[in-house]
């Protein structure tokens, strides 16, 4: 007896391990939603995805996690949003734009989903400890890579980096840091990396 | 996006990772040296580009042999040259010397208003595409053209403004931002994934910060059979739906 549920567990624990590194819930539903995947992986009672049709008369609305794969979620009074500073209850979930992306976190399990906490995806911010302004760049540029001890790296399309950069950078695109990384990055994870792309941040 | 690249590194591991948050729209307003890849060069030269290439070596050398395009003038008359120079501001000036071009140089092009002025890598010394020998002459003639696909600031305003049957706008800037009036956001990460919404039958006119999400944009949308055209500016969009484009 003891044995077999052993068995059991050790078969329950494999299959969420499985499912869960691919973002799935335990029925096999995605919880986790295209651009959200980038940063997060699963979680227990909590979904992912881009908002979809908001309907009050039914307090549901719909989470876009995939091609043709939607969540309807409950909501009540209980329901807070979160949207930066602010948090509200549920009626201002209908004002956020189509398509925004949330995180839902939900209790009654994934068969009636009813969501507790709706947080809505903020901009990105760089840390204020992590920022370097021009006049440093300008003192390391005039020292070069080797006396300055950087590696300046320019994060825009590769088109881009041709139409001119600051001296002394390299090009590695975002969209391809994946692969190039290990190429261009230095050895040392301790030398200083700056890095810059098209827009202020 | 160089946020999420820094974000990547410390990922990584690296641990003295910083970004530089003004961005390179900043850099160029703080007035920074501007360096030009010799492969953008040549990419410019092949695709018939149009740029203001100026050989500050001394006229003998230039005469000698000079990258395509160049007009001579040897660094110690430059000072007194400005006339010479486009009254378009947004030119792009590339200055080469037997090294690469000195910060001094730059800076007076830069001070003239050049906000695209750059100096080529490595000079005439480094430059391993072709020297044409024969006179350079001294004399700017500067003609923008617009690249593939893009379209005018004055077209683009024009099409923004006023509701036109042929044309839709698509601004791939991240969604939750404000946003031109009767425009769709789809952002540019999500585009492959959701063109579906977008009307086949209309040219769309795609926009961003500064043109290049909206390049990346405009390649899916050409690779998929969409009628497009993009606008390399800088677009402001107020709360109220008013914008602002300028040029970079």
């Amino acid at each position: 007896m003891i044995h077999r549920n052993k068995t059991s567990l050790l078969l329950a624990a494999l299959v969420a391990a499985t499912f869960s590194t691919a973002g799935v819930s335990e029925a096999g539903k995605p919880t986790v939603g295209g651009s959200c995947k980038k940063c997060h992986t699963a979680e227990a009672d909590t979904v992912r995805g881009n908002l979809g049709t908001v309907s009050p008369d039914f307090n549901t609305l719909q989470v876009k996690v995939g091609k043709n794969l939607i969540w309807i979620v409950n909501y009540d009074d209980k329901t807070s949003v979160v949207n930066g500073d602010k948090t509200s209850g549920a009626e201002s979930i209908k004002d956020l734009p189509k398509n925004k992306e949330i995180s839902i976190s939900y209790s009654g399990g994934e068969s009636k989903p009813l969501a507790t906490e709706i947080i809505v995806k903020q901009p990105y911010k760089v840390p204020e400890d992590q920022k370097i302004t021009n006049d440093e760049v300008a003192k390391l540029v005039s020292m070069g890579p080797g006396k300055g001890q950087y590696t300046l790296i320019d994060a825009r399309p590769t088109g881009a980096f041709l139409g001119g950069h600051i001296p002394t950078a390299i090009s590695l695109p975002f969209d391809s840091f994946e692969e190039n990384c290990s190429v261009v990055l230095p050895q040392d994870k301790d030398r200083l990396l700056v890095f810059y792309c098209g827009g202020p941040t | 996006m160089s946020p999420f690249s820094a974000r990547e590194a410390v990922k990584l591991g690296y641990t003295n990772v910083k970004v530089l948050s003004s961005g390179l729209p900043g850099w160029k307003k703080s007035k920074g040296v501007f360096e030009m890849p010799a492969n953008g060069l040549k990419k410019m030269i092949h695709e018939d580009t149009s740029y203001v290439l100026i050989d500050l070596r001394s006229k003998k050398a230039a005469t000698a042999g000079h990258i395509k395009g160049a007009v001579s003038i040897p660094e110690a008359d430059l000072a007194v040259a400005k006339d010479k120079f486009p009254t378009d501001k947004s030119a792009p000036v590339i200055l080469y010397n037997d090294d690469q071009a000195s910060a001094k140089t730059f800076a007076l092009v830069r001070g003239w208003g050049y906000k695209n002025a750059s100096v080529l890598n490595g000079g005439a010394k480094a430059w391993d595409g072709m020297f044409f020998p024969g006179d350079p002459g001294s004399k700017i003639v500067y003609v923008k053209k617009l690249k593939p696909g893009e379209i005018t600031i004055a077209e683009f305003k024009k099409a923004a403004a006023s509701k036109m049957t042929d044309k839709v706008i698509l601004d791939v800037r991240d969604s939750g931002m404000s946003t031109i009036p009767g425009a769709i956001n789809i952002p540019q990460a999500e585009l492959a994934g959701r063109l579906a919404e977008l009307p086949k039958d209309k040219e769309i006119i795609i926009h961003c910060n500064t043109g290049i999400l909206a390049s990346m944009a405009l390649k899916t949308l050409q690779d998929n059979g969409y009628k497009a055209r993009y606008v390399d500016a800088v677009v402001q969009v107020s709360s109220d739906g008013s914008f602002e484009v300028s040029s970079k």
